[in-house]
Parts: structure tokens; sequence; C-alpha cells
């Protein structure tokens, strides 16, 4: 190629390609971490939901969901 | 058991993620990823099994790839995007918008940390509600039965939902002993430690549901049956929820609608009745017109759930007279049916007992009129948990049954009842229809109270009645577990794959 308008001023064709190549591996590498991260905050959210029901006030107040679902149910 | 409660960090996520990767790699030929960085050892991988994808266009494999990358088996919607994607872009594309759209939405609820096995060359069964319950209704005596003689015959792979309802997970060995040796999972001893569970993946194999599953579950169930190359089947229990909503809850309803999202594209439907067959065969007819069926639906019917043992023990009915109703309290079991007629036949004079057995129930005012009975003197019995041993010594001593169910898909109390030489009283169409022709019965429109009243009456003050009942009943041939579980492989298993 005689003269490429995209080039980089500083880069052969070669060049700027292993460029590309290279930001786009970053961007690969940033978007699996923000997909762990995103699931390991849902997991822990979920987790957090699993405690809870543990809890002596989650089995305290179990007869008012029992009446609410009831009441749904009527 | 099994899945701990502690979330797992992200570093752990991408180092599983990268391992199944490799998982799936391997299992196409594929080079294997190098290098220590998990990131880069996933995008090398992803390289390759995306070149893999776009030169088969095999939709099965894209579905696997999804699954591989998140670690949960994907809903419709994301396998109908990732087609989409494939077919108008180029694999370069494809590979920064899978990983950058598809990956989330299906792995926020997945075991996205339990390592990867893709099960190719057995069928999968999901056990998931009875491995990890102890509860024995019908649903779980059925797999409870059956699955130990497939287990016994053939060699198959049992997974549960994992606790996130994302993927297939491995057993642990209770859970395994829940469902293959039912009565020695309390044995297990506490400081036994299971293997290491592991994400299960079906894959070009049978996937048979012998229960039904919840929505969520549903939703990806869907995906597999459609997208996957799997062959999913099911047992048909009943079309409840669907033919006779206003007898049950109504977020049984909802449940049971993204069911049937999975039935329709079932491989084989196994109905555990000619009744419950003919309903399935009538959802298909419905849904003709916009999906036509390739589905086989047969029945599969149930055989009765008694053991030998049990039968082989002499009825004792010569005291009192005493009549027994089954199953849970909730409007389909018309058991307010059941106390009128029994209140107008102990106000007429006659003297009998009155038991109900059966748990759980809702949506009726069933307590409350056993209550007011009881306070008038009425001998009425109801007994919520009994072990089976108790409910097989009452069949032996029970006068007769009453089973007026306004809707059943089989029908196990008429059917058990029978086998101990019992007559019943039941209902007059469907499923309990096709148990009663063959002798034992008396057949009542269970919507009529005076039907049921009159056959109350006719079985408490006819003997000769009764005792011919009794022996058509024990006339009536037993089916076995064993030709049920033999058949219903052939149907759901040996068919298909």
């Amino acid at each position: 190629m005689a003269h490429d308008e995209t080039s980089h001023a500083s880069g052969s064709p070669d060049e700027k390609i292993a460029e590309l190549e290279e930001r786009i591996h970053e961007f690969q590498r940033t978007e699996l971490t923000r997909w762990a991260d995103s699931v390991a905050e849902s997991q822990r959210v979920f987790d957090e939901l699993e405690r809870m029901k543990t809890t002596v006030s989650w089995r305290v107040t179990a007869p008012l969901r029992a009446v609410r679902r009831k009441q749904l149910e009527n | 058991m099994a899945t701990s409660l502690t979330s797992k960090k992200p570093h752990e996520l991408l180092a599983a993620q990268a391992d199944r990767m490799d998982v799936a790699t391997a299992y196409f030929g594929l080079p294997l990823a190098e290098g220590a960085d998990p990131l880069d050892r996933t995008i090398a991988s992803l390289d390759s099994l995306v070149a893999r994808v776009y030169e088969t266009r095999d939709n099965g494999e894209l579905w696997l790839l999804l699954t591989t990358l998140s670690g949960a088996f994907p809903y419709d919607r994301d396998v109908e995007t990732a087609l989409r994607f494939r077919d108008e872009h180029d694999p370069i594309a494809f590979t920064d918008w899978v990983i950058s759209a598809s990956a989330i939405s299906p792995s926020a609820s997945g075991s996205s940390t339990l390592p990867m096995r893709i099960v190719d060359s057995v069928p999968v069964i999901d056990v998931s509600s009875c491995a990890i319950n102890d509860r024995q209704t019908g649903i779980q005596r059925v797999e409870r039965e059956t699955l130990p003689l497939w287990a016994r015959d053939h060699d198959l792979e049992l997974v549960a939902w994992a606790r996130r309802d994302g993927s297939y997970r491995s057993l642990g060995e209770k859970e395994r002993r829940r469902v293959v040796a039912w009565g020695t999972h309390k044995d297990v001893p506490a400081d036994h430690v299971d293997a290491p569970l592991e994400l299960l993946v079906p894959f070009r194999t049978a996937v048979v549901l012998p229960e039904v599953p919840n929505h969520d579950q549903s939703g990806r169930l869907r995906a597999m049956a459609r997208h996957s190359g799997n062959a999913v089947t099911a047992i048909g229990y009943d079309m409840i929820p669907m033919m006779s909503p206003e007898l049950m809850p109504r977020e049984m309803g909802a449940d049971f609608l993204e069911y049937l999202g999975v039935i329709k594209y079932t491989s084989a439907v196994a109905g555990i009745s000619q009744s419950a067959t003919n309903e399935f065969r009538g959802f298909f007819t419905a849904v003709a017109n916009e999906h036509p069926a390739d589905t086989t639906v047969v029945a599969v019917e149930l055989p009765t759930a008694v053991p030998e043992k049990e039968l082989a023990v002499a009825r004792d009915n010569s005291g009192e007279l005493i009549v027994l109703c089954v199953g849970s309290h909730e409007p389909r079991k018309n058991h307010g049916t059941v106390l009128h007629a029994a209140e107008k036949l102990w106000r007429e004079g006659l003297d009998f007992q009155l038991w109900f057995f059966g748990g759980g129930g809702w949506g009726t005012d069933f307590d409350d009129l056993v209550t007011k009975l009881k306070r008038k003197g009425r001998k009425v019995e109801l007994r919520k948990a009994v072990s089976d041993s108790v409910l097989w010594d009452a069949y032996r001593r029970a006068s007769f049954t009453v089973f007026p169910s306004l809707h059943e898909g089989f029908g196990l109390p008429i059917a058990e009842a029978l086998a101990f030489g019992t007559p019943a009283i039941t209902t007059n169409y469907g499923s309990t229809r096709e148990i009663a022709e063959r002798g034992g019965c008396i057949m009542v429109d269970p919507r009529s109270d005076d039907e049921v009243h009159a056959a109350m009456r006719q079985l408490l003050t006819e003997p000769v009645i009764r005792e011919r009942l009794a022996t058509e009943a024990r006339a009536i041939p037993l089916r076995s577990w064993d030709e049920y579980a033999s058949e219903l492989w052939k149907v759901l298993v040996d068919d298909v794959v």
C-alpha cells in the first residue's frame, strides 16, 4: 500500500494492526473482568438473601408472610 | 449439602471459566490455550471455539459455547440473539459480542465455579426435587421406584439443578441415595465427604425430566430442547393447571405454563395414564398450527405402588365399618362432598368411621368442617402425616375407599386400595375411570352430592356388594415397577437417541 490515510504517522501498517489487536485483546480482558465482577456481585446478593432467611427475625415474621400468602391465594 | 453459601470472588470465577473453556476445546479436539493467565486462556480458547462455530454452523455447538463461557444454560433469547449475531457478523465481531453481551444474562444465576464435564454418552436424568428433599408424594414415589431399576440396568447420569438454578450439577452421596436407595440416605455418616461437585452439561444425548421444573429452570430447558441437540423427554403427569385452572393455586399455573413451553419442544412424553396422555396430545393438537409436532406422546401407565410383602398380609375389616379417603385437602380432591355425604348418612342413623389420610392442602374449609363434625360427636379422623406402613394398614382395615376427585393424572389411592382388595367409590371419568373399569369400583359423578351419598350408602349397607367388589379387585392383575421402568426407558431414552 503506497499511502494509507488511516495509518498512524509513527507506525507501519503491520505495527498498526498489532496495536489494534492489542487494544482488542485489552478490551476483551476488560469485558471478561467486568463479567466476573457482575456475576460475583449478583451471587453475593443472592447469598445475603439466603443468609437472611436463616435469621431469627425472618423466622419470627414467618406468620405474617403466611397470612399474606393466604390473602393472595384467596 | 453441596453448594456452599460462600460467594465466589471474581478471580475464582475467571479461573473456573478458563478451565471450562479448556474442557470444551479439548472436547472438540482443538488445541488447548497456553499460559497461566485465565483471561488470556479464555480469549484464546474462545477464538478457537468461535472459529469452529462459524465453520460447522451447528446451533448445538453455539449453545454449548454459551454454556461454557457463562457456566449456566442459556435462555431462548440468549441463543436466538447469538444465532442472529453469528449470521450477521464475522467471527471477530462475534467474539467481542459474545464476551461483552451474552455472558452476563445467563451467568448471573449460574454456578460458575464448578468444574465442567460434558456428558454425551449416557442419558442425563433431572432428579432435583427427589434428590434434595424427603418429600414422598406421587412424583417422588414414581422416581424412587423407577430410577433404582434404571440405575441397575443402564448407565446414566443423575443430576440436580445447582443452587442458583442456572445449570445441572452432580449429586452428593446422600442425594444419590435419596433417589436410588430411598431409606438408606439417613445412614450416610456425618463425616462422609462427597467427591467435588461438577457442572454437568448434556450434549447430544437424552435429557429426561421425571419431575416438573420451576419457571426459571423451564426457561433454560426450553432453550436446551430447541437448540442444544439434546433430546429432551418427560413423564407427563397431568395437565391439571391448564385444564382445570380453577382447581389449582394461581402461582402453580404460571410455573406450569413455562413448563408447557418446554414440553412443546420435547422429543417424547410418556403419559402416566391414557387420560393424561390424551391431555398432552390435546396440547400438541392445539399448538399444531404454529408448531407441527414431531413429539412422540404415548401412554406408559403407572404400576400400583404397593410392596408385595404388604399385599401378602390378610385384610382385616371385620370390625366397625370404616370409610377411608386418601389425599391432600384441596378443592380438586372434592373432600367437601365426602364430608357432606357422610354427615347425611350419620343423620340417617348409619354408624361408621370416616378416616382422612393426607397432609397439606389449601383453598378449602376442610379443617373447619372436620372440627365442627367432631364437636357433634361424629367419628371422623384426620391423619396428616402417615408412613407407608400405616397407610397400607388403613387400606387393609377399610370397608371401602372414597376418591371422588374432580381431576387426576392417575389416581394412585384407587389403584392402591384395589391392590389390597378394598372396594372403591371413584370418579366416572378420566384416569380414575380407566382404573375403575377393571373392576372393584362404583363410579359416580363427583359433582353430584346425591350420587356420592347413594354410593356410600350402598357400600355401607350392602355387605354382599362390598364382597363382590372386593373379589373383583383381588382378580385385577398387578403391573410391576420393572415393567413400567423398562417401557419408560424405551420411550424416553432408547427411541430418541
